[in-house]
């Protein structure tokens, strides 16, 4: 089968051509500020303080995190759904992957976690979508969050500390089902640079050709990797220099299941 | 890159843009929207761009940012009995597998599209969905089986 055999499976639509025009014509001049910020729904600076210290009483970081996405009804509604304190982490390489908690809601996996420098490792940690000439630790996509002239970039604080710059990546592969194939679909995820140098990480996602159900107890497998990159934004991620390091970190996930849950 | 370049290098894209988000989105208007959000997106992220020679890939992983980003919306707010207009459907030779494709997990879908459909390579969709190559190479696998499968159904 040819490519345009393939192609003919999704013929374009006539207002394509039209609608890129008009974006494209939109567009200001340049992209004029060095840190371009995007409006959105969510006021994002009081994330920053998640990335903090441990919370005395179990609260769902998880559904704060998405609340403050979409708002305090869709905290409530993730709240009523069966909360799970996961608190396991693993090592890989330079980077400590913690998942803090994860949530299953009306057939729905949603979780978060952290990603911090190993103790004894110097390293710079940057997130996903995150380049190196980016001031370190600012949230860029969101919201309208000031970031100062003098802000140091990921390449300006690697280099002040003599440290390493990790890229880091979490990302859910699904629930590994107990004949060992992974369930899910739709799978939605965000990292997210804190101040103090670590990396918030959510995802979320619903069964692939099943439905995954309520259970005591869920096997979530999340892809996990880092690399390095040179101070000019270079992944070394190809022989003769390949840092890339990855794995499906498999952890179990035991949810308190609600007595009204779905 | 000015912005000439930056247009120019869209508009060559925007039929492959189109599909990508197809694979996700079935919805003309939500294609549309995923495509235009994407492009200002990537205006504004334009200077964070080092290497030029990746600016497809980097286009592509930002698009389906705002796929899955406009489909995690969708659960929240849209019944989908409500959503108007499909995307148009493909003539009777790309019929057959439009359906098919349609059937396939996310996942597979997409690896699909990237690799057959739009000719990135395993090493090219592997950066754009941040997965290891094998992990590409495994669903590509599972994606023909799935598909020859469909196929030979619907022509029974």
């Amino acid at each position: 089968m040819t490519q345009n055999d393939w192609r003919a499976a999704y013929p374009l639509p006539e207002r394509l051509e039209g609608r890129v025009a008009r974006v494209l014509a939109g567009l200001e001049e340049a992209p004029a500020r060095r840190f371009p910020l995007r409006a959105a729904a969510a006021a994002l600076a009081i994330l920053l303080t998640l990335g903090g210290a441990a919370l005395a009483v179990f609260e769902s970081r998880t559904a704060e995190l998405l609340g403050r996405f979409y708002g305090e009804e869709t905290k409530r509604e993730l709240l009523s759904g069966d909360l799970a304190e996961v608190g396991q982490s693993v090592r890989l390489g330079d980077a400590v992957y913690t998942l803090d908690d994860a949530i299953y809601k009306d057939g729905t996996v949603y979780a978060s976690g952290v990603i911090r420098p190993a103790e004894d490792a110097n390293v710079v940690l940057l997130a996903e979508d995150y380049s190196v000439n980016d001031p370190a630790g600012y949230l860029l996509f969101y919201g309208e969050e000031e970031i100062p002239d003098d802000a140091p970039t990921y390449a300006e604080l690697a280099q002040e500390r003599g440290a390493k710059i990790l890229h880091v990546d979490a990302i859910a592969n699904g629930v590994l089902e107990e004949n060992g194939e992974l369930n899910a679909s739709s799978i939605g995820y965000d990292v997210l640079p804190q101040r103090d140098g670590t990396v918030r990480f959510f995802f979320e996602f619903e069964g692939g050709e099943s439905e995954i159900v309520r259970a005591e107890k869920y096997e979530v497998s999340v892809y996990i990797a880092n690399w390095e990159v040179t101070p000019e934004g270079e992944w070394l991620r190809e022989e003769p220099e390949n840092t890339w390091l990855y794995e499906d970190w498999t952890v179990t996930v035991e949810p308190q299941m609600k007595e009204d849950g779905k | 890159m000015t912005r000439d370049d930056f247009a120019a290098r869209v508009t060559a894209a925007q039929g492959r843009l189109c599909r990508v988000a197809r694979g996700y989105l079935r919805q003309e208007a939500d294609c549309l929207d995923a495509i235009s959000e994407a492009i200002a997106r990537a205006w504004h992220k334009l200077p964070t761009l080092r290497q030029e020679q990746y600016f497809d890939t980097w286009l592509t992983r930002i698009l389906i940012r705002e796929c899955v980003n406009i489909q995690r919306r969708q659960k929240r707010v849209t019944p989908v009995d409500e959503l108007p207009e499909s995307m148009a459907a493909a003539d009777s030779g790309g019929e057959a597998l439009c359906a098919a494709l349609d059937e396939l997990p996310q996942k597979l879908r997409t690896v699909a599209v990237l690799h057959y459909m739009e000719g990135y390579t395993v090493a090219e969709t592997a950066q754009i969905l941040r997965v290891p190559k094998g992990t590409v190479c495994s669903r590509l696998k599972t994606a023909r089986e799935k598909l020859r499968v469909l196929l030979e159904e619907g022509l029974e």
